[in-house]
Formats: structure tokens, sequence, C-alpha cells
């Protein structure tokens, strides 16, 4: 009797809340959406059945909620307790009641007028622990939202934003801690990784991805080409609580397309690096480009799996890389497994037993121009995969398409972009995409959804064998997952660069997605 | 080095920037446009990602003052990012946009009016181009395109039109399961459907799932005139298509 007054009262005073446990255990209450991939292994996967193969073609719009933006959506809302969180680009947030899509509140934060940011003032989502909203700010500041009014609780300067340094991934609470990436590869930064106090936004380590003098990997940049080095952290990573160790994948080196002006493997660049959650310090990395001359950043989201592998049982990390390789990973120690081409590549010859690209000559940037596939928006991007425990699926965008690379001057001047020359689509060629299945096992793709255009969407898996992505004109759809199959789609009418995510409202699975600059929800009845 | 920007910089520059006591310097504007705009709008302004800059009218105001606002500041609302470069570069820019859109007049032999009466008569150019109301649809509205195409790029365009086609010009062939044929230029596809206006610029859209065949050649269906017009005649259609100019209004 009294355990369940003393219960009934913790239920009640946390109902709403997030806290470390709940996002430990995600995948116990599928009904809410509590990180940015839905789990700490990234899978982007929602156990809810209720709306399956069998029933999907009755999925109807519930609610449309328009924002006041032009710029791209690119967010994932949080779902908990039948409430929305959701950033509207640049820095607005909005909480929306699940049910009716109507608004609890909304915060507006003001910016300064010249911001550098390469590609839109875009906004990936917030990191929800206990009370508090977390969003990082394309003027690279950190804030703190009350979940309840999305009052401003703290506002800190993470990075000087005049020099290109922006915020734009989803904070990932681990812990007692707030990881932030930050954005700016094409402004000559330098990489890092940061943890807060969630408490009051004290920094608690940063992990620069580009190593000082005297440190490991400082000898993999010629001269002073370190300082100006790149390597940003702009997609949300994953953790995994039993090693204690944070996976993050890192941004290409600066400047993009000029390689002879940074001589060496260029670490910790287009990698992957693992850091001890407390501390902040590598335990490994994987470089999977190295002296990365294409643009081609590991700002995938890295998916872990325990599986056998091989024969042997491991803890292994799945992970489709812009350079048009799919990888497995043990993420134990950062051993190469596998990689397999998921697209059209025409720079590596092979990837050998280390994991090294032996690269095909001819494909550097040039005067002339270099046509390589893929092109630098890559073979993927940063569009979130995603994993089914049921179909022990990989799911992914593919872009199929080539570009010409030319090498250029790089004058470094702050706050301007420092591209290093620049790229060229072929004009006749326009590529094309589709979605893709791989067999993590062996990398082979198990089935394609082809698309006219390349998709910037990123993918849901679902307990009843769904996979729900969207096409850059717009059409949001559900395929089977075991054999890729279109089964429902509707025209939201505007592009779709966002993942979709599913949650429970009033006991009744919905499935939602950003599009144009607006947010659907769907729902069988 | 393009055929656009060959001839524009064999004829020099124009007054844009000198007004402000900058020394223009053709190589100075290229290289930073180049470094900073090209990746979005193109190497020759063509647009891509970013706007086509070449039309020499823009949304964010076409005066000198408004482009180098817009280059200063970016645009909030899309990619276009603000930019930390000097005062100087970015009047060297917005004389290098300028130059991409054709904004510096060079001097054409040939007769505007005799090039006239080639477009309607001889050159039977109207029957798939609009100038000012009046032609065809099956081809690109030419109203103002001697502000947007350099006397070069014309004179390729009409002597080898499948050099460069734009998108929404591919040619199409489509038969449907009840054995209509249509034969046109695809105006839009994606996915599930596409988006035809047929030789009588009759508007179509047919569900790729209900069609038996679907060719997209991305040929141009303008012949070439190589054959048909003499030396003299091109000189004349280059200079007419050149003349249609769009007088950009100071806002």
């Amino acid at each position: 009797m009294k355990t369940s007054v003393i219960a009934a009262c913790l239920a009640a005073s946390l109902f709403g809340q997030v806290t470390y446990q709940r996002l430990l255990e995600a995948d116990r209450e599928p009904g809410n959406w509590m990180t940015y991939s839905g789990n700490y292994g990234g899978f982007r996967h929602s156990r809810l059945q209720q709306i399956h193969r069998g029933n999907v073609s009755g999925l109807k719009l519930k609610w449309a909620f328009q924002m006041k933006t032009t710029e791209r959506v690119q967010a994932t809302p949080l779902v908990v307790e039948g409430i929305l969180y959701l950033t509207q680009p640049p820095n607005d947030a909005w909480a929306l009641d699940a049910e009716t899509g109507r608004p609890y509140w909304h915060y507006r934060r003001g910016l300064p007028e010249r911001i550098n940011t390469c590609c839109g003032q875009v906004n990936r989502g917030l990191a929800m622990l206990g009370d508090r909203l977390f969003m990082g700010t394309v003027d690279a500041h950190l804030v703190a939202l009350d979940r309840k009014t999305g009052n401003l609780l703290w506002d800190v300067e993470v990075a000087d934003y005049t020099k290109g340094y922006s915020l734009t991934a989803a904070p990932l609470v681990v812990k007692d801690k707030l990881i932030v990436g930050m954005a700016g590869g094409e402004y000559g930064v330098r990489g890092f990784l940061d943890a807060y106090d969630p408490a009051t936004g004290k920094r608690l380590w940063r992990f620069h991805t580009i190593p000082g003098p005297g440190e490991p990997g400082h000898e993999s940049w010629s001269g002073q080409s370190w300082e100006t080095g790149g390597g940003p952290t702009w997609v949300t990573g994953s953790f995994d609580p039993k090693l204690n160790l944070v996976y993050w994948g890192t941004g290409n080196p600066a400047p993009d397309w000029n390689g002879d002006v940074r001589l060496g493997d260029n670490l910790y660049a287009s990698s992957v690096i693992a850091l001890d959650a407390d501390t902040g310090k590598l335990k490994w990395y994987f470089q999977f480009t190295p002296h990365d001359m294409h643009d081609w950043d590991a700002v995938q989201i890295p998916v872990l799996v325990d599986a056998e592998f091989r024969g042997r049982q491991r803890k292994l990390m799945y992970w489709g890389n812009r350079n048009a390789f799919f990888y497995v990973l043990d993420r134990e120690t950062g051993e190469f497994l596998m990689a397999k081409p998921f697209t059209a590549q025409t720079w590596a010859e092979r990837i050998d037993e280390k994991g090294r690209p032996v690269r095909r000559p001819n494909t550097s940037p040039s005067r002339e121009g270099a046509v390589v596939s893929p092109g630098p928006q890559g073979g993927t991007n940063w569009y979130s995969p995603s994993y089914s425990p049921v179909t022990k699926l990989f799911y992914l965008s593919v872009w199929e398409f080539a570009s010409r690379f030319y090498i250029g001057d790089a004058p470094y001047q702050p706050g301007t972009l420092f591209f290093g020359s620049t790229t060229a689509r072929l004009p006749d060629q326009p590529g094309r995409g589709s979605i893709r299945a791989l067999d993590p096992s062996t990398g082979e793709i198990r089935w394609q959804y082809p698309l006219f255009s390349m998709p910037q969407t990123g993918l849901l898996s679902t307990g009843g064998n769904l996979v729900f992505g969207g096409t850059e004109e717009g059409q949001f759809f559900a395929l089977d997952a075991v054999n890729g199959k279109e089964l429902w789609r509707a025209n939201t009418g505007g592009m779709i660069a966002a993942a979709p995510t599913s949650y429970l409202s009033q006991g009744k699975q919905l499935v939602s997605i950003a599009a144009g600059s607006a947010i659907f929800t769907f729902s069988l009845d | 080095m393009t055929r656009l920007s060959r001839g524009v910089m064999a004829l020099g520059l124009s007054a844009v920037g000198i007004a402000r006591g900058q020394t223009p310097d053709p190589a100075v504007g290229a290289r930073l446009y180049r470094l900073h705009c090209s990746e979005c709008h193109g190497l020759e302004g063509q647009g891509g990602q970013g706007a086509d800059l070449t039309r020499g009218v823009y949304r964010f105001g076409s005066t000198d003052e408004a482009l180098y606002r817009t280059i200063s500041q970016g645009v909030t609302g899309t990619p276009m990012p603000a930019t930390a470069l000097s005062d100087a570069q970015l009047w060297q820019i917005v004389r290098h946009v300028r130059l991409l859109a054709g904004g510096v007049r060079v001097a054409v032999p040939g007769s505007p009016a005799a090039g006239e009466a080639l477009f309607a008569g001889k050159g039977g150019c109207t029957k798939c181009h609009m100038i000012r109301g009046v032609g065809g649809r099956l081809g690109p509205d030419l109203t103002y395109i001697g502000s947007q195409r350099s006397p070069n790029h014309l004179r390729a365009s009409i002597l080898r039109p499948d050099e460069e086609v734009s998108r929404a010009y591919w040619s199409v062939e489509a038969l449907d399961s009840k054995a209509q044929a249509y034969s046109g230029i695809r105006v839009g596809e994606d996915t599930y459907s596409i988006q035809i206006m047929d030789l009588n610029e009759e508007l179509h859209s047919l569900a790729k799932g209900d069609l038996k065949r679907l060719v997209v050649d991305k040929k141009s269906r303008m012949p070439g005139y190589a054959q048909t017009l003499t030396g003299t005649e091109l000189d004349d259609l280059v200079a007419y298509l050149y003349s249609l100019e769009r007088k950009v209004r100071r806002l």
C-alpha cells in the first residue's frame, strides 16, 4: 500500500520527464521517442506494431503543423507522454500536443545578422533530460529550455560563430552529461566534441578532433594546416553504456578539395571516434577516408548491434559511409572487419585488410576536373539509416551520381568559405536515388526501392515490418521491410529532408515526418 | 576558361565598381567567385543548388548595391550564407556576377533587324520560342535572352543545340496502357509520374505505373542551324537575340 502510494507520487512527479534510466531502456517504451535516433544504439527503429504491412494502406493524415520558416526542416521531434518537442529552423522550438498538433508553447530566438553556415541555417532537433530541453544554435550557442513553458534556463557560448562555427546537430544526453557536436567544416574551423553539465551549461570536457602539437595524430597534418583542419561533428552520435564509450562521426578535413595544403592522413577527420563518456579521452578511432579530398564527411549515425560476425558473437558497429562503402567494425577495439560498396563508386580499387582504401589513379581533384563517383554529397550522407532487430537488415538512403572535382587555391580568411576550389555536377547525368536494404553480415544489397531523385530522407523501420521514408519531391512512403515493396504513400508537397518518427498518442500509433516547412502526422483512424 | 568568360574578358570591363574607386580586376573577381560562389551557383553562374545568376535580375534586388548586400549578408531562410569577405572583395564578386549575366555589353557584327526577320521567317524559330508573348512554347522564352547569354553562347546554341540542354527541355516519348502515344518535352518528373508538354503544346501528367514505354532523350528538339544559315545570317540572328535586353529597374 505504502509502496504503491510512493510509486504513484514518483510516477506523477516524473511524468513527462526523461531520466537517464529511461534513456538506457528506451526500447522498453516504444510509445515515446526520447533521443534523436530513438535509442543509444542509433537504430531509428520503433517497436510499435499497430501499423503493419496488413493495414498501412489505410494510413491517413491526422494533423499537419505549419512552421514559419523557409529553411529546410531537418529535425526529428522528441515525443514524451503525448507531447512533441521540435525545432523550427534556425533556432525556434515548439511543444505540440501529439493528438491535435496544437501548440503548448513557442520559443523564439533572435540571431545575429551574419551567420556562417555552409548549407542553410538548419537544426536537427533537441535533447531532453529531466524537465529540460537542449538545443544547439547556428550562432554556436547551447541553450536549455523548460519543457513545460519553453522558457530559457541558460545560454552558453560554445564557440565563435564569426569564425564559422555553428551548432546544427541534436545534442545527446549521456548519463549526467550533454554531448554536443559542432559544424563548420567548410570554414576552416578546428573541430571538437564537447560535454556540458545539463544543470548549468558548464563545459566538462572537450575533445579536439584535430590533434594539437604534441598530441598523437598531429603528425598527420603538414605545417600549420591542423589549425584550420575542419573535422566537425555535425550529426548526433551513439553511446554504449556497458563500454562507457561515446561514438561520433567526424566531417571532412578543410579545405575540402585541396589536399595539397594539408598533406598527411589528416586525423581524425572523416573518421569515427570512440571517447570515454566520463573524460572525453580517445579510446580508439577508425578513419574511413584518410586524406579525404572529396568532402566525404563520416557524419553518419553509428549503429551499434551485438551479433554474430563470421561465427563469433561480437559488439559491432555498422556504418553506411558517405564514401560509398558499408563498414562493419568491432566497437570495443575499433578493429576493421569488413567493407563493401553499397552504391556506384570509382575512387577505390578496394579496401585493404586494415580498412584502408586503395585509391584508383586520377581520382584526386585536378585543374581539369576529375570525374569521380560518388560526388561530394556522397553515396549517402547525414540522412539517418535504420536498423531493424526484426529483419536484421540495415536500411539507408542512397545516391548514385558523379561529379567533377577541381583543385584550386585555398586562401584561409576567417568567416568565409574555405573550399579549396569547387565541384560541378555533370549536367546530362543528374544521377538517381534509391532506398536500399543491406544484409549487414555480408554487405549484400537485399532489395532496393528506386527513386527518381537522390533522397535526403532519413529512414524509420518498425515492429510492424515497415520502412518509412520520403522523396525529394515530397512523397512520404511505407515499404515492406522484408522485400522493399511499396505499400502506401502520400504527397506532402514539400521536400523531405528529415527522418520519420513513431510513437503513441492516447494508445494509438502515429508516424510523423517533416516535409517542406511543416510537420505531418499520420494515423490509421 | 569558358566560352562565356573568354568573350567577355577580351572586351574588358564595365564601369561597375570603378565608381567606388576599385581597380577592376577580372582575374580577382573570377577567382573569388570560383572559391566562394561556384559550388552552388555553378562555374558559369548557371545555377544548381543556388539560383541562376545569368538572368541579370535577382529576387533580392538587382542593383549593384542590392547584389552587394545579398552577397555580404546572405539570404535568411535559404542556404545562401553571409560572408566575412572584405568590401573590396565583395565588389569584385558583384562585378563578376554582372559579367556572368552578360551585364557587360560587347559589340557584335550583324544586323538585329535582319535577324528579327530571320527569326520569324527562314529560321522558323517562332514555332518553338516566344518573344514578348508571340511564338511557341516548346523552347525557352527568349524575351530577355540578350541579358542572359553572351553572343558566343547564343551562337553555339544555334549551331549545336544538343551541347547544353536544360533538363526542362529533354525529349520524351511515352506510350500508355491504352496505347495512347505522347511525344513532347519533359517539364517535370518524380519517382511516380512525369509531366509532359506534347508537340501541340498540351500539358499531360502521366502515372509511370500506367506506361508501357517511356523514353527520355537528353537531346534538344531544336535542329542545328550550321547547314541552314549562312555566316552573315548567323551574325544577324545573334545580333537580334543579343539585342533582346532586359533593362534593370533601379529599386
